[in-house]
């Protein structure tokens, strides 16, 4: 914690100022910190950042063969996936979004822009999917 | 320079079995280069024909992406002692 963000929080404890005031410093704190220029020596640059695999763990004691599943798959190939079906023609998208209704998945993948990728994958890093079956059996999926 | 998987690892294991292999994918792609210029040479003639196609972009795209599988594992274990292993390096 730094030094300014530790001066804000004894002046709360000291009763000198209130929480409100202190949020709204501790918020000018933190856009000073974000603000151009003023970035973290050693901070890494946008894009180059983030999770590296997205990983999808499935394990099942009690199921009929007691599998466990476990795959990593790199963010770049779903970067790479995500901005092939930018480039694909219309009449394929109109296949693939049929295909992927057919299957449960309502989306447009012609309204996938190439500058929406980094957007995409950046939030997919935040993505953890973590579901507990009532046999015991664990799905997860989650960035690392 | 980006290069398409050039090893795989393969592991199998039965309750009796147990295979493991370094597969050297880079042999396999020496031998598909004389089909992957004929492919060149198809893509081309499309590119003229249809050029909302986009040959170029869809065949850099596809190369992308098999270049970006590296790192890729699958590990399936079952209970009874059998795993599937592969991974692409």
């Amino acid at each position: 914690m730094s030094a300014e963000r530790l001066r804000i929080l004894n002046l709360v404890a000291e009763g000198k100022i209130s929480a409100a005031e202190a949020a709204t410093l501790l918020d000018a704190l933190g856009a000073d910190r974000a603000a151009p220029g003023a970035a973290a020596p050693g901070a890494a640059a946008p894009g180059s950042a983030g999770p590296r695999y997205l990983r999808v763990t499935v394990e099942d004691p009690q199921g009929e063969h007691g599998a466990k599943v476990n795959v990593r798959v790199p963010m770049n190939l779903i970067r790479a996936g995500v901005r092939l079906a930018a480039i694909l023609p219309p009449g394929v998208h109109d296949q693939i979004n049929k295909a992927l209704k057919q299957n449960g998945v309502d989306l447009d993948v012609s309204k996938i822009r190439p500058e929406d990728l980094e957007e995409i994958v950046a939030h997919l890093g935040e993505l953890t999917v973590d579901v507990d079956g009532n046999r015991g059996e664990r799905v997860r999926v989650f960035c690392e | 320079m980006m290069l398409p998987p050039l090893v795989a690892r393969v592991r199998v294991v039965t309750p009796r079995h147990a295979f493991g292999a370094w597969l050297p994918l880079f042999l396999l792609w020496i031998l598909l280069l004389p089909l992957a210029l004929l492919l060149l040479v198809a893509l081309a003639v499309t590119a003229l024909v249809a050029p909302r196609w986009r040959c170029g972009a869809l065949l850099a795209g596809t190369y992308a992406a098999l270049c970006e599988a590296r790192g890729t594992r699958v590990d399936v274990e079952g209970g009874d002692g059998s795993r599937v292993f592969v991974a692409l390096h």
